[in-house]
């Protein structure tokens, strides 16, 4: 790569690199990703590429600044320019600094978009983010052929490409309680295979629940058979557990700044329905966990559930942590869905309310971390605590 | 065909839902609803039918002798009130509404096997898969087989030899084992490709001029097609074309030969139909994952529901990559107009409306050029057999 300038800083060439294969992909250069006023962070390196380019200096004359500082982490950030576009964007929704530099010397960020890598023992896994609407509907083909621009990237820019480490040799289950890799993916297969057979907000707490039973019982590790028993029990404390979860959830993100409000709202779509919604027009009837939907919808949940699985993003703090997040963050999305689907007319939702609701979960919910972890760390010491019931299962 | 509790042995399709939504399109479609006997009898002793004949309506038409419920001025059904709701339903109940009115969207077909069931998807409520597994009408549907057979079913009965060619028979047993194979051949993504393999391969396997010794099932693979050499899509692109400017032109039919020599040279038309600009016309594949799961559904509620065997089956193979390729031509357009990128229902359900109700599943008025389509299918294989038997001279 000489005529990159650079070196890459650790080679990673020989990673294997591993892609959900049934998620399609092409840009449509809809410019969602450039639009929305997200934080793009630039590495030092790309940071002197773009202060070298003749297009920074046009958008310094003009009076934008092409870099930033971000004010909440001090790094380096793009720059914007009408309201929330990138400063780089043009009204074709093309990249002027893609012109200028190549595809190889934009932000990182940008090239990995809408990829999200984790790095684990076994190489590198592929997800993409449910908010790029061409992901959502799955346009083009397989993201089989972003191989090779995958792993361009990662043979240049090696460990600098955005990603996640899960190169712990034990992966936590909770506090106290780990698994060897290996356990983890078996624990895995075994709940990617009942997937798409049950409703995931209340499949994904009840395997929860029974998974740390069984640990803190010291029981023989058997994920099949943990995945086997969550589908057949009748949990209704789990499930109780779900409800507060995800009230909370959507209070927090209904009123983000508002205390007060926060504990109105969750008190009255728990014990008082119907609850207003401040951000759309619609208002939350009574929540009901594991919705379910037009089989249009159902098929784009159940993509979204099979790549964030197979993404290792249940792995962002303990393994326990990671299913009560996207437990909740599928009851979240539902009860958007279905607030929607009231003010609607026809069996399905349009695009955009789909978009709207997918990219409410990937942006401001699953991805924020920092905002939601108390309340999911909260739950899931309940649910540590919560005492070994007799098995107790519906009828068949 | 029935058990010994005397109730029809009934099969739903299992991967689709349904629950009426209460839309009303089915109730504007330019269909023509025969009016069964008991139908007649119920709506004629009813205060509706006397408030519609007040209004100047009326309640029953005769078109060429052949009684239909009758349609008011913008061709609604005479019984559908300001909600969307059926007076006959809403007086006499459901039981006395027309046989049709009672089954859609179900379309059943009787076999040696029983009445196999599938679905209109110029019903929005099924292109969406909305509301309940359709198991839940199996009652319903038993009943009205039971009671109702003859004037129940829409397509002749699949008996116990069918046409898998204009001229060639196969038993019901061999069709069943054909079933699968052609559900593994078919993709989505790429519908009026892989149906287009799969009817000439089926074609070549049962040609007379097939020079292969022994004729088995188990060895013929629908997924490896035979290759025409590109054949089989520039017939399907006449086809196609040619249909289009039959929906487009309808009242002109003076027009037809130019709009489709148009459309086929890659000129950019205005459809009549919609007040929509056209794109140029291509054979497309499916472009987005969301839309390919709604072709999936539509093509195994078919397949499943047996209305490939409405004609002899490769005939019908070819007609349905002609509807595939309307289809998928007229999303294109809708998209186009709605600036939609990604996916559009509204698109989808618009284009399933105009190839269901119009190309392969409500009407028969097409069949002739199908069954012209496996002609020149069979007179090309014909070609080709001939000459591999001549040898490379």
């Amino acid at each position: 790569m000489a005529w990159m300038g650079f070196l890459p800083d650790t080679p990673t060439a020989s990673d294997p690199l591993h892609l959900p294969e049934w998620l399609n992909f092409e840009c449509t250069a809809c410019g969602k990703c450039c639009t929305s006023g997200w934080t793009v962070r630039v590495t030092p390196v790309i940071a002197s590429v773009i202060e070298k380019s003749e297009i920074a200096s046009k958008k310094k004359e003009k009076g934008y600044l092409p870099l930033e500082i971000s004010q909440s982490t001090g790094h380096q950030i793009l720059g914007f320019g009408e309201g929330k576009k990138c400063v780089f964007i043009d009204p074709d929704n093309r990249c002027d600094l893609h012109a200028e530099v190549g595809a190889f010397r934009k932000p990182l960020v940008c090239q990995v978009y809408p990829f999200d890598l984790s790095k684990t023992p076994a190489g590198y896994y592929a997800t993409a983010s449910f908010a790029c609407p061409a992901i959502l509907a799955g346009v083009g083909p397989s993201v089989a052929e972003q191989r090779p621009h995958l792993e361009m990237l990662l043979a240049t820019y090696g460990s600098s490409v955005p990603h996640r480490d899960r190169f712990a040799d034990r992966i936590l289950l909770t506090e106290g309680l780990s698994l060897s890799w290996q356990q983890y993916l078996e624990f895995e297969q075994a709940l990617l295979n009942g997937i798409a057979a049950e409703r995931p907000g209340p499949y994904l707490i009840k395997t929860a629940a029974l998974l740390i039973e069984a640990s803190l019982a010291g029981d023989p590790w058997n994920p099949d058979e943990v995945v086997a028993q969550a589908r057949r029990l009748s949990a209704p404390d789990v499930l109780d557990l779900l409800a507060d979860l995800t009230a909370s959830a959507l209070a927090v993100l209904e009123h983000p700044e508002d205390l007060q409000a926060q504990q109105e709202f969750g008190t009255r779509l728990r014990y008082a329905p119907p609850a207003e919604s401040g951000r759309f027009p619609i208002s939350f009837s009574a929540l009901e966990l594991g919705r379910t939907f037009d089989q249009i919808t159902e098929e784009v949940l159940v993509r979204y559930l099979a790549s964030f699985i197979f993404g290792k993003r249940l792995l962002r703090g303990s393994l326990l942590n990671g299913l009560l997040f996207l437990a909740a963050s599928i009851e979240v999305l539902s009860a958007y869905l279905a607030g929607l689907a009231q003010a609607r007319t026809g069996p399905a939702p349009s695009f955009r309310d789909l978009e709207l609701c997918f990219e409410l979960v990937e942006t401001e919910f699953v991805t924020h971390t920092e905002v939601f972890r108390p309340l999911i760390d909260e739950h899931e010491k309940k649910l540590r605590q919560r005492p070994r019931p007799l098995p107790e299962f519906e009828p068949t | 065909m029935t058990n010994q509790n005397s109730l029809p042995i009934v099969h739903l399709p299992p991967f689709q839902n349904y629950s009426c939504t209460s839309c009303g399109r089915c109730c504007r479609q330019p269909w023509g609803i025969r009016v069964d006997s008991h139908a007649k009898q119920e709506i004629v002793d009813s205060q509706t039918a006397k408030s519609v004949t007040r209004e100047g309506y009326l309640p029953i038409e005769t078109l060429n002798g052949v009684e239909l419920v009758g349609r008011k001025p913008d061709g609604a059904c005479v019984f559908l009130d300001g909600q969307n709701m059926c007076l006959v339903h809403g007086e006499k109940g459901s039981q006395s509404k027309p046989l049709d009115c009672q089954t859609y969207p179900y379309l059943m077909t009787e076999t040696p096997d029983g009445f196999f069931i599938s679905v209109s998807f110029s019903c929005p409520a099924v292109v969406a898969g909305f509301g309940k597994p359709v198991e839940q009408d199996r009652e319903e549907l038993e009943r009205i087989l039971s009671d109702h057979r003859e004037e129940a079913l829409q397509d002749e009965p699949v008996g116990e030899s069918l046409e898998v060619l204009q001229d060639m028979t196969v038993d019901w047993g061999s069709y069943l084992k054909l079933e699968p194979l052609i559900m593994q051949a078919f993709r989505p993504d790429l519908p009026v490709h892989s149906m287009l393999g799969m009817a000439v391969s089926l074609a070549a396997f049962f040609h007379p001029a097939n020079p292969a010794e022994e004729l088995s099932l188990s060895r013929l693979n629908l997924a490896a097609p035979l290759d025409l050499g590109g054949f089989d899509l520039e017939l399907c692109t006449l086809f196609s074309t040619i249909i289009i400017s039959i929906l487009e032109r309808e009242g002109q039919p003076e027009e037809r030969q130019s709009f489709s020599d148009r459309l086929a040279q890659g000129e950019l038309l205005e459809s009549y139909l919609y007040g929509v600009p056209l794109p140029e016309f291509a054979i497309l594949s499916t472009p987005d994952q969301m839309t390919s799961q709604v072709i999936a559904r539509h093509f195994l509620a078919h397949l499943f529901g047996k209305k490939l065997l409405a004609g002899p089956l490769v005939s019908r193979l070819l007609g349905f990559a002609c509807g595939y390729t309307i289809l998928l031509f007229y999303l294109q357009a809708f998209r186009q107009q709605d600036s939609e990128k990604h996916f559009s229902f509204a698109a989808l359900d618009r284009a399933f409306d105009l190839v269901e109700a119009s190309v392969i599943t409500h009407t028969h008025s097409l069949d002739g050029f199908f069954l012209e389509f496996e002609n020149l299918i069979m007179e090309a294989l014909g070609r080709v057999f001939e000459e591999s038997t001549r040898g490379p001279n």
